[in-house]
């Protein structure tokens, strides 16, 4: 009977700890093998009753909550040791963090989609002491729908040529079934026109958005606001965006050498593209004089202007500006800021 | 003569290793990608990982240890659109150079901030932008390149090494594709691996794609030894996959990771040894360089007044906002209170670490940011710093001027207001019953103003 226990005792402890372990443990080390067998046998074992957790189809803005439950199922204290989440929108709490033998927990795990919308899926995952199974990775996954739909979700009319209109649709398409209707299309921007073009299919409706009369040279950015009679979604914005560019398009449109120490040379590059192949760079000018600058020919369309703040700076703040003067008639001269601070 | 043997030992066990190991020529292929705007950790608890400081000190160690070092980027700098934004995804790329970055790979995120900028940054920067599936029109010069060589020596014969980027077409919105036109990623592929595949020891893949397509890619490409691809995927370890012998992996998101797969080259060329995804933590070096960098760019919000230049949306109500001490005039217990809570300090800890110029740090540090009426700078409207009565209860004009109509009572504070900014990227140990105990005023009973 001794011997048969110590076979079993064997046998298991050839398992778990490996045959080799087992090799070097002599007659004279049964007492070390009984030790570690109870150890082997009081180890702690997560597991869960449900690893995915599909909460389907929510509406954005909606909190999602689940209780991922577990217990432990081994003979050991389990510790968890951390609970860490896949993105800033999931947050996850565990309800115990050291289990004896047989009980439960729960892991509250929060999702709160935020604007974020279509398929989802996030993992939580469990580090615990559990000598099998250290790593768990629990799933919460679903889709975020929206009320109202409003396709694309913003608008960029790209660049575009100074004075020149550029035409793009939005679609805007409620969700079927709940009977929401668009009461307004609207934007504060004076550059915008907006015309309903037709209804879609299904409860949609496609507008035109036109900019135009803009007379400027640069980025612009603005809102256009969609009413409806929407419960979750009374107002949704849609940010618009582009560029309409001169002759000439040049970046940075300021440059900024931070702040630097005194001794070291530095070096910005502003590339500007000559849109119009018939406009020529006639002189630059650079101020204050201890800036010192190269313009060279990058390719056929493009030209590099370095600035160079050479180690004869004195202390204290820069301000600048670069004056390029050009044949265009649209801007026959470009100005750029130039901003630092030299310190010791 | 005996201790002349030890001590010669001693001196082998000692060096042997390291010079072996530098002589033996070992490559690391160093990966980030889908930084998505993401410079530095913004510091809002301990324990954040990622940002080029971290990133660029891990390499230059890497370099220091003699082993050829060549960084990549799978694409995404920005996360959207706006001057902060380009501001960024320029500062990455100056990182880039300033880490000895070979290749950028771009992705649609890429695309989608504008020509006018990567054309500018494929122009001013040394790393070289990859895309092999992508036509761009005339409009304004981008200087790219389907594939890149790069040539490493050191070991019994040099190695050549090519870079492939494509681009997912699953990934682009029509509606931003203006002047772009991606090609469909396997058929530009074919004739690249077809003329790469006897002339180069190892190719490698930058496939801004989800990991799905990239495994797809990868049955048809058995010559790709690595890919380095994913979309959104948080936890980069978890997506290690080998296909045959074409390694797949990802960098993960937000810069939180740096991936380093090593190859050691010999005659035979180049046999990869090991490949692993290092967190960084608050454990890696801060590179001084990289830190310089990351002052400028604070120095860049100030110079360009982006707060100054915020896009303000209109309430919805028409309300305005007043700032906690108007509150403060009928609420004094309650405005006493908050003024001894985090949220009554919430702009000094900005102060305190030199942020309070950054947009996307102020949203959560004052009142009403972004909103007509709202904080715009503390210039402007210094009653609306810190997260105030209105950041919880809504802005409160309305409220003042019709006191005693419960119509225009203030909304009730709950914890779906308070997750916007205390989510688990920013705020990873909130708890909504225990924060809510540290902010919690105390109940007022005010009598009806006549």
């Amino acid at each position: 009977m001794k011997e048969l226990k110590i076979y079993l005792i064997s046998t298991v402890f050839a398992v778990g700890f490996g045959f080799s372990d087992l090799a070097i443990a002599g007659e004279g080390d049964t007492t070390n093998v009984v030790d570690k067998v109870e150890k082997l046998a009081e180890k702690p074992k997560i597991s869960f009753e449900k690893q995915v957790y599909d909460f389907g189809k929510i509406f954005g803005g909606d909190v999602v909550t689940y209780k991922f439950k577990f217990q432990n199922a081994g003979k050991g204290e389990l510790i968890i040791n951390s609970v860490k989440t896949s993105c800033g929108c999931t947050a996850a709490l565990v309800s115990k963090d050291k289990l004896l033998s047989n009980e439960s927990g729960e892991i509250d795990v929060k999702f709160n989609p935020g604007k974020f919308v279509g398929k989802v899926s996030k993992t939580v995952t469990v580090n615990s002491n559990d000598p099998e199974t250290p790593t768990y990775k629990l799933t919460i996954s679903g889709v975020i729908i929206e009320e109202v739909v409003v396709n694309p979700r913003r608008i960029n009319f790209g660049t575009s040529r100074k004075g020149d209109s550029v035409t793009k649709t939005l679609e805007i398409k409620p969700l079927t079934g709940l009977n929401i209707q668009v009461t307004k299309v609207e934007s504060p921007s004076p550059y915008l026109t907006i015309s309903k073009d037709k209804d879609g299919a299904d409860d949609s409706s496609v507008y035109q958005i036109t900019f135009n009369k803009y007379d400027y040279i640069g980025n612009y950015n603005g809102m256009i606001f969609v009413y409806t009679t929407g419960a979750r979604q009374e107002r949704v914005d849609v940010p618009f965006s582009g560029e309409a560019i001169g002759d000439l398009t040049f970046y940075p449109e300021a440059v900024s050498f931070g702040t630097i120490k005194q001794k070291l040379e530095s070096k910005r590059t502003v590339i500007i593209n000559l849109v119009n192949s018939d406009v020529k760079i006639e002189k630059v000018e650079v101020h204050p004089d201890f800036i010192k600058h190269a313009l060279s020919d990058l390719n056929k369309k493009s030209k590099r202007l370095e600035i160079i703040l050479g180690d004869n700076r004195p202390l204290g703040k820069i301000t600048g500006g670069i004056k390029i003067y050009t044949t265009s008639s649209v801007q026959p001269v470009i100005s750029i800021p130039i901003n630092g601070e030299v310190k010791e | 003569m005996g201790v002349i043997f030890k001590y010669l030992l001693l001196f082998l066990i000692l060096f042997l290793p390291a010079s072996i190991y530098a002589s033996s020529g070992e490559v690391l292929i160093v990966f980030s990608g889908e930084e998505l705007g993401s410079l530095e950790p913004c510091g809002c608890f301990e324990g954040q990982i990622g940002g080029i400081s971290r990133r660029g000190a891990l390499i230059d160690s890497l370099r220091k240890q003699k082993k050829t070092v060549i960084p990549v980027s799978l694409g995404d700098l920005p996360k959207g659109f706006g001057r902060q934004q380009e501001i960024k995804t320029e500062m990455l790329c100056r990182a880039m150079d300033e880490m000895g970055y070979v290749a950028h790979n771009l992705g649609e995120k890429d695309l989608e901030i504008g020509l006018p900028l990567m054309s500018y940054l494929s122009q001013a920067y040394k790393v070289k932008f990859l895309s092999g599936n992508v036509e761009f029109a005339d409009q304004l010069p981008l200087e790219r390149n389907q594939f890149l060589v790069k040539e490493c020596s050191g070991a019994a014969r040099p190695c050549k090494i090519a870079f492939i980027g494509i681009v997912s077409k699953s990934l682009i919105s029509e509606h931003f594709s203006d002047g772009v036109n991606v090609h469909d990623p396997v058929e530009a592929l074919r004739p690249l691996v077809k003329d790469l595949r006897g002339s180069v020891d190892l190719i490698v893949l930058l496939s801004h794609a989800p990991l799905e397509e990239s495994i797809e890619i990868a049955k048809l490409f058995p010559e790709i030894a690595l890919i380095i691809t994913g979309h959104g995927i948080d936890e980069p370890e978890d997506a290690v996959t080998y296909l045959n012998n074409t390694l797949i992996v990802t960098a993960g998101t937000k810069g939180k990771h740096l991936g380093v797969v090593t190859y050691s080259m010999d005659k035979a060329g180049l046999t990869r040894k090991s490949v692993s995804l290092m967190p960084l933590g608050h454990a890696q070096k801060d590179s001084p360089g990289m830190a310089s960098l990351l002052k400028e760019y604070q120095q860049m919000l100030i110079d360009e007044d982006l707060l100054g230049k915020t896009v303000q949306e209109p309430l919805q109500d028409g309300a305005s906002y007043v700032g906690s001490a108007s509150c403060g005039i009928c609420h004094k217990a309650v405005y006493l209170h908050w003024l001894k809570t985090r949220h009554g300090a919430a702009y000094n800890t900005l102060v305190a670490m030199g942020q309070q110029f950054d947009p996307e740090c102020i949203a959560c540090h004052t009142t009403g940011y972004g909103y007509v009426s709202g904080f715009l700078s503390e210039k402007e409207n210094k009653y609306l710093i810190d997260v105030g009565c209105e950041s919880c209860h809504g802005a409160g004009s309305l409220h003042i001027a019709n006191v005693n109509d419960t119509a225009y009572k203030h909304r009730s504070a709950g914890e779906g207001r308070c997750v916007t900014c205390h989510d688990s990227e920013h705020s990873v140990k909130f708890k909504f019953d225990e924060y809510w105990e540290k902010i919690k005023h105390p109940e007022e009973i005010l009598k009806k103003l006549n």
